[in-house]
């Protein structure tokens, strides 16, 4: 052997030590996160990991405005129009720093209600759930003290609106609400408080939240697909390595949110509200920002004032328990969407109800909800969702029954495949049509209602012409997705062919 | 539809040139003009289109699975669309 042979052995060597030492105590060769099975690279099983992202987006963004925004009430407005118009890139820092909180918002709801239809709150991920869901009230608390910071006039009258609301609440739980939010130091003790809420204690928490979520995610493992049941390796499928086959996977996924959220920000950036003044908050109508404005249409409710209030908050507030207890209530053993239709018309009820409020909420800012109309819109929601919902299962369970009888041989595992992608699709389909056709109904209800409250106008007679073609939509749209569900071997199809030759059915 | 191995490698290689030049182009951007904000994010979010791409290559070449033509088409369309407004904007 040469010598500089020699050399380059005793330099591997030492590598080798030195990587050994640090091995040793740091235990990397270690799969420091466990094999995923091959189902889960799939954009729904990641929604939570993309709120994360967004919350790291927003940390960045976030640490770079503390450099120069000063929470005082004096200079909060000042400051913050000096990083729009002075800091290099200082507007679209700001416009992504609110366009990744409300998708951190929007993506914790769709993790929560995914993981809601395909029940993964039951054992033995009942603590999950739990810890989720508290994770989505602080991502709640984030929106929430965040909106004050600016010091605009809108941020501020709706952070009054909210802090009010809580003096309704019974005495100890409004005492504790009003010490941790407002305390007695008035606007600038209040604004200082909802900055350390904002930048130190509700990131603090959430870091240590997402740490247990990640250890019991490290336990269990993903959810398997509801349409199993057993564990992917029985299933023929296999388990990749988290590094780097899922960690790139889900790199792309964060790139691409990334790209997308940069290319909301261009194009439509944000621009500041007026400063707050009392004279300009008189002038201005109170207006939470879009995630509490369902909370405050059902406060706007006419049975809801005054001393309803308290009511009011407490049904907000029982939503919110049953949501947390749900791996408590909803104890069944199957998590087949098709076996669990209550609580899947249930789940389907609450978010329709969520966005028809929402967006009524932004129609009639400042304006009470008369007890008739309420009851009108929203029962009518619920009752259209529950219909198609329960005619659906009710579909689809005879079909299987179909099915069944015909008893086709098992299918292979890439036509299982694919037959699982289709009836994914035609899930999201069929909830995007739940949607239209309850936009519709609310809107339709809500011109009537209007119309019959105010007189007739132009504008509520296009709302009314244009709810009630995007209703017929829905409907057409829904029988041909049922109809294209019967698979030729359903009742519908049969019903159909029996209606074109005049044979009823015996 | 399957894509041949030696189309999939030059795509790569593509992708890699383009996330170069556009970051190249990224740091002799004026961080003061205001105009260079939007070119900015149109610039940095090419360079995440690329970088999910490549990695969607790598993924699937790893697992030998078959590299699909939609999200790679989609994806040049995308980039071509951004590189043509980032240019002109």
């Amino acid at each position: 052997m040469s010598g500089s042979e020699d050399d380059a052995s005793k330099e591997a060597g030492r590598v080798e030590r030195l990587a050994g030492w640090f091995d040793s105590r740091l235990g990397l060769s270690h799969e420091l996160l466990r094999p995923a099975p091959r189902y889960s690279i799939n954009p729904f099983y990641w929604l939570g990991a993309l709120a994360v992202v967004a919350f790291v987006i927003q940390g960045i963004s976030g640490s770079i405005m503390l450099l120069y925004y000063v929470p005082s009430p004096a200079t909060a407005y000042a400051s913050t129009l000096y990083i729009f118009q002075n800091v290099s890139y200082g507007q679209f820092l700001e416009t992504v720093h609110l366009y990744t909180a409300y998708a951190m918002i929007m993506l914790a709801f769709m993790h929560m209600m995914r993981g809601f239809f395909v029940s993964v709150h039951k054992k033995p991920r009942e603590i999950m759930w739990v810890t989720g869901m508290v994770m989505g009230f602080v991502t709640l608390g984030f929106g929430f003290t965040g909106y004050l910071l600016p010091w605009t006039v809108v941020s501020y009258s709706a952070t009054k609106v909210g802090t009010a609301m809580i003096s309704a609440l019974p005495a100890p739980i409004s005492s504790f609400i009003n010490f941790l939010l407002v305390g007695n130091g008035g606007d600038a003790g209040q604004l200082l408080r909802f900055f350390d809420l904002h930048v130190v204690v509700l990131p603090a928490v959430l870091l240590v939240l997402l740490g247990v979520k990640m250890y019991m995610l490290e336990t269990h493992g993903v959810s398997e697909p509801v349409t199993g049941g057993t564990p992917e390796p029985k299933k023929g499928g296999r388990l990749i390595p988290f590094f780097p086959d899922v960690s790139f996977y889900l790199l792309e996924l964060a790139a691409l949110f990334g790209a997308a959220m940069l290319l909301v920000s261009v194009l439509f950036p944000l621009t500041l509200p007026a400063a707050y003044s009392p004279a300009a908050a008189g002038a201005s109508v109170p207006q939470p920002d879009w995630y509490f404005l369902w909370i405050y249409q059902i406060i706007k409710i006419s049975a809801f004032e005054q001393a309803g209030l308290t009511w009011a908050l407490s049904f907000v507030a029982l939503i919110f328990v049953l949501l947390i207890l749900l791996p408590f209530i909803d104890r069944g053993e199957t998590r087949r969407v098709s076996r669990r239709p209550w609580f899947v018309t249930m789940g389907l009820v609450f978010v329709a109800e969520v966005i028809v409020l929402a967006i009524w909420g932004r129609q009639t800012p400042g304006q009470v909800i008369p007890n008739a109309q309420a009851l009108l819109v929203l029962g009518g929601t619920a009752l259209a969702v529950s219909i198609i919902s329960l005619n659906a299962f009710r579909l689809l369970a005879g079909r299987s029954s179909n099915a069944a009888r015909a008893a086709p041989p098992p299918p292979t595992l890439s036509t299982a495949n694919r037959i699982h992608s289709a009836s994914v699709w035609a899930s999201i389909i069929f909830v995007a049509v739940l949607g239209l056709s309850a936009f519709s109904i609310g809107g339709l209800i809500n011109a009537v209602v209007t119309m019959g409250t105010y007189g007739v106008s132009e504008l509520e007679l296009v709302a009314l012409a244009f709810s009630a073609a995007m209703l017929a939509l829905s409907v057409l749209g829904a029988c041909f997705l049922l109809y294209r569900l019967d698979l030729g071997r359903g009742r519908i199809k049969r019903r159909v062919k029996a209606f074109e030759v005049g044979w009823r059915e015996p | 539809m399957k894509l041949t191995n030696w189309i999939v490698y030059r795509i790569f290689i593509l992708l890699l040139v383009f996330g170069v030049v556009s970051v190249v182009f990224l740091w002799a951007l004026n961080p003061t003009s205001s105009q260079s904000q939007t070119t900015f994010a149109i610039f940095l979010s090419i360079d995440l289109v690329v970088f999910a791409m490549a990695s969607y290559i790598f993924r699937v070449t790893k697992w030998n699975e078959e590299v699909r033509r939609f999200p790679l088409l989609a994806g040049c369309i995308a980039l071509l669309i951004l590189l043509y407004v980032g240019l002109t904007v």
